[in-house]
């Protein structure tokens, strides 16, 4: 027998055994599970008609309309129409990003085909498979790409998915809330975004990501810029990959992404708003007294004298802790702003510790730059990202994307222990966090 | 005498020269890492915050009996025989009623009693829960990890075989129902510390000493364990004079307390006492039956164990897309198949039989499978594992832990865990968390 060797990775240069990374995937799914099984009970997990705006729309759309129907007589009045929805000249409209209407609409199609009632909710196994089971395909796929080592890869999903404020996003899932959904959504599609532009850099795994991210999170739009600029330089460069499109057809595909996905945005808002830039998120606030709706209708849904107060709950605020018999709890202060990322999610330090490297590498700066400016959107927007006790959600709009361009230096000196002893932190606050009920 | 056994095998992969040395952050950092990995893993099957000890416990209510100066459990209906009057799986003796199992919990009770009762003023019999987290869960992983490091000299894999441990095996369910004190749960997860200092030592230093706590540890728990003072015995022969002496002295020191009780309670020595925990028992009661047609032990119970404990496959029910994991009876799954890390054992046994301290320690471990296999009981009360496998598989772990590392092995190894983990996490129901903010401790 030979003597033992501690490492599990291939000499360098070796490509990985196909066993080797299909059994990295199945480690990383069986610690999902156990990890994370007993916070996201994927078993419970349902589209509730009365909560998601995405099927309420769906059904509007199978009705001919696109209006929503009302709760009650009064649908001015916050109370008598879905939480979040906007009112306008009479009629209640979904504002949230259509993907998930779409998905729902597809659902209901095939649904009624198989012989199903109108109000038959979305089969549940469609709703786990089209939101959950991506994240670790995808997530495993993308770090793959950057950091080429099947283990590694594994590890930074599983940060990603449990040491980030996705977690608790996959947690609210079980009802299908919109706001969740559209998180967990759009983290598939920055993870494919970035896995592709990172990685061989075909552009139409991008392409697709930057529509998914679009059609979940309007901001994320903003890597648009960056998708464009890293197919021009690229080939430009002279350095093309094998099965790298040239610049013309990137740029095409990005181009056809763009339409495709700001241009079916603009068209529901002009339908439903009469604006392709109104995207009727101030008309929710029509009927309602909150300190939300009292910004937005001050300084409008974007301004930058927010600010201050978004920079500080998205950098600085600290999570209410407290210890009770035998009993961590975080987060079930009455503060629900949000918590700072650095806090919950310090791995993602290594974007400044790191800066200079990925600053000299032009797909990563550009997808970074392009981060700033989703970051940028978000602090200038008139809510925090509340409700969220002890993370911060809007953040999910560039912590993928961060996470893909450090993934590499993670491999580098101390940094695997660092990385390991921050996916430990992340993972437990996270898990504390989710198990508090908070 | 025979020659002194020569210093551990310098060419087996457990050497120290064949591992350079770790910093010495690393133990600290993978420990922690462990505990993490503990909570987050296994921490919604565990509950720590939701364990409670009381004297509804034999061996608690047998403690605080002492503590008031004797030797039977008050019973306030033990008028008679029956079963549903007395304490789960208590001995019915001349009207009287005694706690039949090792009297670990017990000894501790009393000495804790003046804590618990005295300076706390706890009504007699609760344990305080930080206690019983001390004394019952917190040597678990501590123990695990460095018996564990001392084999494979790496914290990292250290620290992935204790989850496998913790995780992968019996002991997860054992401590899951841990929480609600019961008696036969507790006395197997105390054992499994005793058991792994034991084997500690005997394939490190061989110092005897510790040896004998573990084993006094495990005989105090699970009394079969006592069986591991042979290869103990062997080892301190081995040794020398002086050693052999110590041994069996402190063998005789261990056995002592236990065989007392039992001539205090039962009249004889040998008596355990546990064919009276089937006095009032209904008639259908197999165990009962085959108690009372068998005796305690007989080898007619070998095949119905050796079925349970080896080759009984789990319920394994799919409901698409979901997969429910269900016991079969109580009588118990293969451990092979809930934890084939164990495979181990067979894969490697041409390299630890090479090793003179692990055939030792692997030689040592068939009395006590015999005597489980004989015994009149599978186990019972185990839905879906085998709950006296714990009884030498921590031993088998550590013997084989050096080889379970390196190329195909490690990720072989890696597959068992993760199986294991899986398994017994889909076996096992969560257990929601109840905050308590109010309220007695």
């Amino acid at each position: 027998m030979s003597q033992p060797s501690s490492s599990l990775d291939p000499p360098a240069g070796v490509p990985e055994p196909t066993p080797q990374v299909v059994l990295s995937a199945l480690l990383l799914w069986v610690g999902l599970h156990l990890a994370a099984g007993p916070i996201v009970r994927l078993s419970e997990w349902r589209v509730d008609p009365l909560v998601s705006h995405g099927w309420m729309e769906a059904a509007s759309w199978r009705a001919g309309r696109l209006d929503l129907p009302a709760r009650g007589p009064n649908p001015q009045i916050g109370h008598d129409r879905p939480r979040d929805t906007a009112y306008v000249d009479g009629r209640v409209y979904n504002v949230f990003p259509p993907l998930f209407t779409m998905l729902s609409y597809g659902a209901m199609v095939l649904q009624s085909w198989q012989g199903e009632p109108p109000e038959a909710e979305f089969y549940p196994p469609w709703y786990v498979g089209l939101v959950a089971l991506p994240l670790p395909l995808v997530g495993f796929w993308a770090f793959r790409q950057v950091t080429g080592r099947s283990a590694w890869a594994a590890v930074l999903t599983a940060y990603w998915i449990l040491g980030t404020p996705l977690l608790k996003m996959l947690a609210n899932c079980r009802l299908g809330e919109t706001n969740e959904l559209n998180h967990v959504l759009s983290n598939t599609g920055l993870m494919l975004l970035a896995g592709d532009l990172l990685g061989r850099r075909r552009i139409w795994p991008a392409a697709i990501g930057l529509v998914i991210g679009m059609w979940t999170r309007q901001l994320t739009a903003f890597y648009l810029v960056g998708a464009i600029w890293i197919a021009w330089a690229a080939s430009r460069s002279g350095v093309m990959l094998r099965m790298q499109p040239t610049r013309r057809k990137g740029l095409v595909i990005l181009g056809l992404a763009g339409i495709v996905g700001l241009g079916t945005l603009g068209a529901l808002n002009a339908l439903k708003f009469g604006s392709v830039l109104d995207s009727g998120y101030s008309y929710i606030y029509k009927g309602r007294g909150d300190l939300y709706a009292q910004r937005a209708r001050e300084a409008g849904l974007f301004d930058v004298g927010f600010i201050p107060r978004n920079a500080y709950y998205m950098n600085l605020a600290l999570p209410d802790v407290r210890w009770s018999r035998m009993n961590l709890l975080i987060g079930g202060g009455d503060d629900a702003d949000g918590t700072s990322i650095w806090l919950t999610c310090p791995l993602l330090l290594l974007a400044f510790r790191d800066a200079r490297r990925w600053w000299q590498d032009p797909a990563r700066r550009a997808l970074m730059v392009s981060s700033l400016g989703v970051i940028l959107g978000v602090l200038c927007y008139h809510n925090t990202g509340s409700v969220q006790h002890g993370f911060h959600r809007f953040s999910l709009d560039f912590v993928p994307v961060w996470l893909m361009v450090i993934a590499p230096y993670t491999l580098h000196g101390r940094r695997p222990s660092w990385t390991l002893a921050a996916l430990a932190y992340s993972v437990l606050y996270f898990n504390v966090l989710c198990r508090g009920g908070a | 005498m025979a020659a002194e056994m020569p210093a551990p095998d310098r060419a087996s992969p457990d050497s120290p020269a064949a591992t350079p040395p770790e910093p010495w952050w690393k133990p600290w950092a993978c420990f922690i890492l462990l505990l993490v990995a503990v909570q987050v893993t296994l921490g919604h099957k565990i509950a720590l915050s939701q364990w409670t000890l009381t004297a509804d416990n034999a061996a608690v209510a047998e403690g605080l009996a002492w503590v008031h100066g004797r030797l039977d459990l008050h019973e306030p209906a033990a008028d008679g025989p029956d079963p549903e009057k007395r304490r789960h799986d208590t001995a019915y003796v001349d009207g009287r009623v005694y706690n039949v199992f090792p009297p670990m919990m017990a000894f501790w009770t009393a000495l804790l009693h003046p804590l618990h009762h005295t300076l706390l003023g706890m009504p007699e019999g609760l344990w305080l829960q930080t206690t019983y987290l001390a004394v019952v869960f917190c040597p678990l992983p501590v123990v695990g990890f460095i018996a564990f490091r001392r084999q494979t000299r790496d914290s990292a894999w250290a620290a992935l075989l204790t989850l496998a441990w913790l995780g992968g095996t019996a002991v997860l369910p054992n401590l899951a129902e841990a929480r609600f004190g019961y008696l036969g749960q507790i006395n197997h997860v105390v054992s499994q510390v005793g058991l792994l200092i034991l084997a500690a030592d005997l394939l490190g230093r061989q110092r005897i000493w510790p040896g004998l706590i573990g084993l006094a540890i495990a005989t105090y728990t699970r009394q079969m364990t006592f069986l591991y003072g042979l290869p103990l015995l062997y080892v301190a022969w081995r040794r020398g004079r002086v050693r052999l002496i110590g041994c069996l002295v402190g063998l005789v020191a261990v056995a002592s307390p236990l065989l007392t009780l039992n001539y205090l309670k039962f009249g004889n020595p040998l008596d355990f006492g546990y064919r009276e925990i089937y006095v009032g028992r209904p008639a259908d009661d197999d165990m009962a039956v085959r108690c009372r047609e068998y005796g305690t032990f007989s080898p007619r119970c070998i095949p119905h164990n050796f079925r349970a404990m080896h080759l009984t496959l789990p319920l394994v029910e799919t409901d698409f897309p979901f997969v429910k994991v269900g016991p079969p009876g109580l009588d118990g799954v293969s451990m092979w198949l809930t934890t084939p890390l164990a495979l181990w054992a067979i894969l490697a046994a041409r390299w630890w039989w090479r090793d003179p301290s692990r055939r030792i320690v692997m030689c040592g471990t068939l009395p006590v499978m015999v005597g489980l296999l004989c015994y009149h009981s599978p186990g019972f009360m185990q839905s879906g594992y085998s709950r006296f496998a714990l009884d030498f598989l921590p031993l088998w772990l550590l013997v084989v832990a050096p080889f379970t590392r390196g190329g195909w092995r490690s990720w072989f190894t890696l597959g068992c865990v993760a199986w294991s983990l899986l398994y017994f996490n889909l076996l096992l129901q969560d257990i929601p968390l109840q905050v308590k903010t109010h309220g007695p401790v």
